[in-house]
């Protein structure tokens, strides 16, 4: 029996995937849990493993094409079966009860996870497991008969590190409209990556949705550089200044939970957990790996996560739940000698650090003599829908606080 | 150590052995001496056990359960066979209003130790009047055991435990089985009624079924496999005690729940086991509990039709995708 592949949901807020590779051809056999095609989606790759043993009958979606989740891909089945797509094309789905692919006369595709409005259907078991769990459903699209949500669904969002899932977005404005620019001599024009495409999307419904503040605080890291050194001396791997920075932005924000929140509708969401968002570029974009309760690692501890984390962003090989979850995130442009600039909000938080470059300054004491002192502007970007000035200008004095006095990062 | 017999050779062998054991033990029924019963289970007991204890009968189901019925209140623990289950519509009054109750009615001052062993089921060409599957119409009844095996090895232990049962057993044997050859352990063994056996093991549906079906949903187990689909083949073996325990271990494990019965799906025996699932279990369900049973229809004649007309294999695979939300023939 022929069973048809489609386009999955790997992230709530993912409406569609770029067939990025496909690792099995028309003909190959497929073995249960064997990967069969690479999606490019939001900001990772992924690999989609086969639910059922058969052989690749017909590769629907080619590589390169941007399909709607749910969307058709493939069709595994038994050697020789017929299959036949009824346009050839992908086509996404738009309403799951009304999929009727025609694959062969005698299959039907299964009925596809959609979301359904009003009363929310929901298996007797998924709702228990739920309470237990302490899990929110109300935005959940169901896999089971008819969209049913069942318990694999809630045990699956159960993992994903954020317990609050955004309103799902039905057709936002577009971030990048097509204005069908005149080109001009040795212009060349490429299409835009999924991740650029998910980049644009996110900055701009950001952007769009939020009213900001952005306030700068000078810091001085004279002794911060000092301790640095002495801590550096003896050591293998080197401590950065962004280390420091994690630790202590992890530990004002322990203090400063209020920064930790989350607007939902008519709700706040005060959330738990430091989770530390830390922006990565990339040649093609931008990833956002967390740090996941960063307030209860040790300086060290938290250096090889930033490592780790950020190596293995760059090489592609991050997990959906390493850059989910995140409740506050932190933007480094230092190394670049910017000295202050205003980060966009990393939805759901609250608010977003911008670290920048570390100055030179003279400076004068009380008695006249002038010195020279390092210095570095934190940039904090907040949500004036949730947080005020003086909020945000207490966390960051906590922030400068501890900079200013190192000791205490590590204490 | 275990021999290879057919179903109705380990019915006739428990009976024998009760037979041997129990001098009060007798069979009642038309053509059960010379003939030894039209599918042979009774071959060779008159000679054996002479005319007193195997007692031919004229073709009067009503006479001879009633004179069995009044032989149980006195002690003697007949097992009356009808040739068809389907002719229980002439007896009635001796099973349901009288061995049913009596026991009650006398404020247990009697008992009624009388087994009824009745051939049941459809795919014998044997039109609508000898096709019938009735264990819902007999588990109706209070005061009635219903026992209804699969097996050779569970046929042979069941009819020993329903010959020893103080109550009226209705014993129903399915025609297509009887010639089924399987192993059957050596000697005397007993299964105590109500004790239901998971015939295959599986975490992700279990297809609770009896009789004859069970075969089919071990058939459609397998092929489900194929796709992923681990199922858990439960046979009640008895209806009446029904083995809860047993259905209620399962669900807790696979959450998904398919029935599989032959006869008739309107007031059939699944759909009282779907309701006490969706009364006790109900937070335990994944999804609706999905039944697999005959057309509300008289079985027919022509062969086609009367295939058409009980769960196949594919009807159960297609009945457990469906509750798994999974690939669907529409054939």
């Amino acid at each position: 029996m022929a069973v048809a592949v489609s386009m999955p949901q790997l992230g709530l807020t993912m409406e569609e995937g770029t067939v990025d590779q496909w690792l099995k051809q028309e003909g190959d056999e497929i073995k249960i849990g064997e990967p069969i095609v690479q999606i490019q989606t939001d900001k990772l790759t992924s690999e989609i493993e086969s639910e059922v043993e058969g052989v690749l009958l017909k590769i629907v979606a080619q590589q390169g094409e941007d399909i709607p989740v749910k969307g058709l891909l493939a069709f595994i089945g038994q050697p020789g079966e017929a299959v036949d797509v009824a346009d050839g094309a992908a086509t996404a789905v738009e309403d799951a009860n009304l999929v009727e692919t025609e694959v062969t006369a005698e299959e039907k595709v299964v009925s596809l996870p959609t979301k359904t409005s009003g009363r929310i259907k929901i298996s007797p078991l998924a709702r228990k497991t739920a309470d237990k769990m302490g899990v929110d459903f109300t935005n959940l699209i169901g896999t089971g008969p008819g969209g049913r949500i069942i318990q694999q669904d809630i045990l699956k969002k159960a993992e994903e590190p954020i317990s609050i899932t955004p309103t799902q977005t039905v057709a936002e404005p577009v971030a990048t409209k097509a204005e069908n620019l005149e080109l001009m001599d040795g212009d060349t024009v490429v299409k835009l990556s999924g991740m650029r495409k998910t980049i644009a999307e996110r900055m701009y419904k950001s952007h769009n949705e939020i009213p900001v503040v952005t306030q700068d605080v000078k810091i001085d890291v004279t002794k911060l550089m000092e301790f640095r050194k002495q801590l550096n001396a003896n050591r293998e791997t080197k401590l950065s200044v962004n280390d420091f920075m994690l630790k202590a932005v992890a530990k004002a924000l322990k203090k400063n939970k209020n920064i930790l929140v989350s607007l939902d509708g008519d709700k706040i969401i005060q959330r738990a957990h430091v989770n530390l968002g830390m922006a990565v570029s990339l040649d093609e974009g931008l990833v956002v790996p967390v740090i996941k309760e960063a307030d209860k690692m040790g300086i060290e501890e938290l250096s090889e996560a930033a490592k780790d984390l950020a190596l293995r962003a760059r090489e592609g090989r991050l997990n959906l739940d390493e850059y989910t979850g995140s409740t506050f995130t932190i933007s480094n442009l230092g190394m670049y000698g910017v000295t202050s600039f205003t980060p966009i909000i990393n939805q759901p938080n609250a608010a977003i650090l911008g670290v920048n470059t570390i100055q030179s300054e003279l400076d004068m004491d009380d008695a006249g003599n002038v010195f020279k002192k390092q210095v570095m502007t934190i940039s904090l970007t907040f949500d004036h829908r949730l947080l005020d000035g003086s909020a945000a200008a207490v966390f960051q004095l906590d922030v400068k606080k501890l900079l200013e006095e190192p000791i205490n990062i590590i204490l | 150590m275990s021999k290879k017999v057919s179903v109705s050779a380990a019915i006739r062998e428990g009976m024998h052995e009760e037979m041997v054991r129990d001098e009060n033990v007798i069979m009642v029924g038309e053509d059960l001496g010379k003939m030894g019963s039209p599918f042979a289970l009774t071959l060779g007991f008159l000679d054996e056990f002479g005319p007193e204890r195997v007692v031919e009968t004229p073709i009067s189901e009503l006479g001879f359960t009633g004179m069995a019925v009044g032989a149980a209140m006195r002690g003697i623990r007949p097992v009356v066979e009808l040739m068809y289950n389907d002719f229980i519509s002439v007896s009635l009054d001796p099973v349901m209003n009288q061995a049913a109750k009596l026991r009650y009615m006398t404020g247990g001052q009697m008992t009624i130790p009388m087994v009824i062993r009745a051939p049941m089921g459809a795919g014998r060409r044997n039109a609508g009047q000898h096709s019938q599957c009735l264990e819902a119409l007999f588990a109706h009844i209070p005061g009635l055991k219903v026992v209804c095996p699969s097996t050779a090895e569970d046929a042979k232990g069941l009819i020993k435990a329903s010959i020893r049962d103080n109550d009226p057993v209705i014993f129903l044997e399915h025609k297509l089985l009887y010639a089924k050859k399987e192993q059957i352990p050596e000697g005397e063994y007993i299964i105590p009624l109500g004790e239901a056996d998971v015939k295959r093991e599986g975490k992700d549906v279990t297809i609770i079924t009896w009789s004859r079906q069970v075969y089919f949903a071990l058939d459609a187990a397998k092929e489900l496999e194929k796709s992923g689909i681990d199922a858990e083949v439960l046979d009640l073996r008895t209806l009446v005690p029904l083995d809860w325990e047993a259905i209620k271990k399962s669900v807790l494990k696979t959450h998904n729940v398919v029935i599989v019965e032959e006869g008739v799906k309107r007031g059939g025996f699944g759909g009282e086991i779907s309701a006490q699932i969706m009364e006790e279990l109900f937070d335990e369900l994944d999804s609706p509990v999905e039944r697999v049973a005959g057309l509300n229809i008289v079985s027919p004649f022509s062969p086609p039709l009367e295939d058409a007309n009980f769960p196949q294999v594919d009807d159960i695979v297609g009945a457990v995708k469906k509750v798994l939300n999974k690939s669907v023939s529409l054939v």
